[in-house]
């Protein structure tokens, strides 16, 4: 039973790290392979804001006995913070595979830097000692302490969920749609590119952010090898698998990814002598999965939909429309277009 | 309407581009290029391929930056502007294919190409609030007129992706018309159109200067040329060689030389 609820809550918190990349992808098309390195610094400051001062040889930073919420709200402003000067490098004047590299290179160096600096967090060995956060101040023991997280979590996931849903509808979240289709048409239209996409980009590391948070109370300790730069690859998957762009989509598809993939390959038979078998199989799995759904099903389980106008004069036949984007063009649309710019300004 | 009784090239200029210069490697693609666009006036800009006018049309809406020259709108210096800030000075420029947003219906589509851009803040979306989803519901239904102006109402819920090639050109339009421009850069309109719809074309581009606006189209079908623009501008390997109506051109022997005799007149 606890197995179970400590798999929801992992699943719910990893939905709020994959509504947030799709704000940043599913909407505004940007590729961001950084997007885990976001989950993770604030995983990282929130356990070092609330266990104290390390005991040698121990080394980290702040060492702080902050409460744990207070704790979660700084680590969202420094990871925002973090993520703004990624953004405004990242974000401006490059496209499509040259930001994807850019946001790459950028959490390589987080992930670098935090295994071997040790007086950040403690190199190799990572920080600990984030106990059942706010259980003492609420009176909740070590047993109900799992189902009061998991309800915690839940509710932040609905919230998130209801506002990100809210945004998609927006008059923003139509304008991110745009910008993800053709940006030149829309800085044509007036718009500033670069600041839409910023802004995405940012409220994306929010939510990252605030994953992060809880992230820490769920695993008391976090290190290196707690987390890799491609996590963000299976948060892909649950995205594309849901629906890109589609809310429910992308809860249903971490569901399936982390549930049905992640989880399920756990219980695969030991292979004698080969311990590392089935974790690798399940990479190789959700790897797969990814290739079969650009390549099947690239609209994903539940689809993206057009806003509905039920205005006066609606059209005869202007029923709701589910249609099918296809991923890899969907992709490959932007450094096309790229190519061909570039193609014609050296004839002229 | 005082403007449009006066002749075309007596009017105020609403457009005054001076001595662009730009080049690709070794090849000058605009070199010393002027010309002025006079205000609520629909000017043609012809050449043949390689004259340097797509070039010119992105010096002036600022996608690309020049080597030199100078580009005032309405008495604004756009050369070092971002292409959305000429924009927000009321500049909307087309490209070669209709570029639509081809996940976004078609009213969608046409929402962003209306102005107001304080409906959408992020804030505003993710809260929602009283005040944008009033605006937002006015936006809708100066939307839909427009897209009742142009026919495309029965398309309104359809991703604008699936459109036909003719039906975008009309989006576009709607587009156009959704940003109440004061110049309109349009960048061979007629791609891919029949000939109904070109006439469609050409008197949405009348209606433009009727509401005052400029126009300013690049493209080879001349007889489109001829029959919507006041002005024409004829361009050859980067520069102006000849401008004025059109009819003051056909005689022209540097034109002719350049443009019209090597093509097939329409």
């Amino acid at each position: 039973m606890i197995y179970w609820v400590a798999i929801l809550t992992e699943a719910c918190i990893f939905a709020i790290m994959a509504l947030g990349l799709n704000v940043v992808w599913g909407m505004s098309g940007d590729f961001d392979l950084g997007y885990y390195g976001y989950v993770a610094l604030s995983t990282y400051l929130t356990i070092v804001l609330t266990v104290g001062q390390p005991l040698a040889p121990v080394k980290y930073i702040l060492g702080n006995n902050l409460p744990y919420v207070v704790a979660v709200a700084i680590a969202v402003i420094i990871t925002v913070l973090v993520a703004t000067v990624v953004g405004m490098v990242a974000l401006r004047g490059l496209r499509a595979i040259y930001f994807a590299l850019t946001t790459l290179g950028a959490v390589s160096v987080l992930y670098v830097v935090v295994q071997t600096y040790t007086p950040l967090f403690n190199g190799f060995n990572g920080v600990a000692g984030l106990v059942d956060p706010m259980g003492n101040a609420l009176g909740i023991d070590y047993n109900q302490y799992r189902y009061f997280l998991l309800g915690l979590c839940a509710a932040v996931l609905l919230v998130v969920a209801v506002l990100t849903s809210r945004l998609s509808r927006s008059p923003f979240g139509r304008l991110l749609r745009a910008v993800r289709d053709d940006e030149d048409a829309v800085a044509a239209f007036g718009r500033s590119v670069y600041k839409t996409k910023l802004k995405a980009y940012l409220l994306g590391a929010v939510l990252a952010a605030i994953a992060g948070g809880l992230f820490a109370a769920f695993l008391g300790a976090f290190n290196p090898s707690a987390w890799a730069p491609q996590e963000v690859l299976t948060l892909y998957a649950g995205v594309l698998v849901g629906g890109r762009g589609n809310i429910k989509g992308v809860i249903a598809g971490v569901l399936v990814v982390y549930i049905g993939f992640v989880e399920l390959t756990r219980s695969l038979p030991e292979i004698a002598g080969h311990p590392e078998f089935a974790p690798a199989l399940r990479q190789v799995l959700i790897g797969l999965l990814i290739i079969l759904f650009l390549r099947f099903r690239p609209q994903g389980l539940i689809p993206e939909r057009l806003s509905v106008d039920k205005g006066p004069s609606a059209g005869a036949g202007s029923a709701d429309t589910s249609y099918r984007r296809t991923g890899l063009a969907a992709l490959a649309g932007k450094a096309g277009r790229l190519r061909l710019t570039k193609a014609s300004g050296g004839v002229r | 309407m005082s403007t449009l009784s006066i002749p075309a090239e007596q009017r105020s200029s609403a457009l005054d581009v001076r001595g662009l210069c730009i080049s690709f490697g070794g090849v000058r693609a605009v070199d010393q290029c002027s010309f002025v666009v006079p205000e609520a006036t629909a000017v043609g800009l012809i050449g043949p391929n390689g004259a340097g006018k797509s070039t010119a049309i992105d010096l002036i809406s600022g996608f690309k930056a020049p080597d030199s020259g100078t580009v005032v709108f309405r008495g604004q210096e756009l050369i070092g502007m971002k292409p959305h800030d000429i924009s927000k000075l009321g500049v909307v420029r087309t490209f070669q294919s209709p570029r639509e947003w081809a996940s976004l219906s078609v009213l969608d589509n046409v929402l962003i190409g209306m102005r107001g851009f304080e409906r959408e803040t992020m804030l505003g979306g993710l809260f929602r609030t009283g005040r944008q989803r009033r605006a937002e519901q006015e936006a809708r239904q100066e939307g839909r007129e427009l897209l009742e102006d142009f026919g495309l109402t029965k398309l309104k819920n359809d991703p604008a992706g699936s459109l036909s090639g003719g039906q975008k050109r009309l989006l576009e339009f709607a587009r156009i018309a959704a940003a109440h421009p004061s110049l309109v850069i349009l960048d061979e309109p007629m791609g891919g159109v029949n000939p109904v719809l070109g006439e469609r074309i050409g008197k949405a581009v009348r209606s433009l200067i009727g509401q005052g606006s400029s126009v300013v189209v690049v493209e080879h079908n001349l007889r489109f040329i001829e029959d919507y623009c006041d002005l024409v501008v004829v361009m050859d390997q980067g520069a102006v060689i000849a401008e004025g109506p059109y009819d003051s051109l056909r005689d022209n022997p540097r034109v002719v030389a350049a443009y019209l005799g090597d093509v097939e007149y329409a």
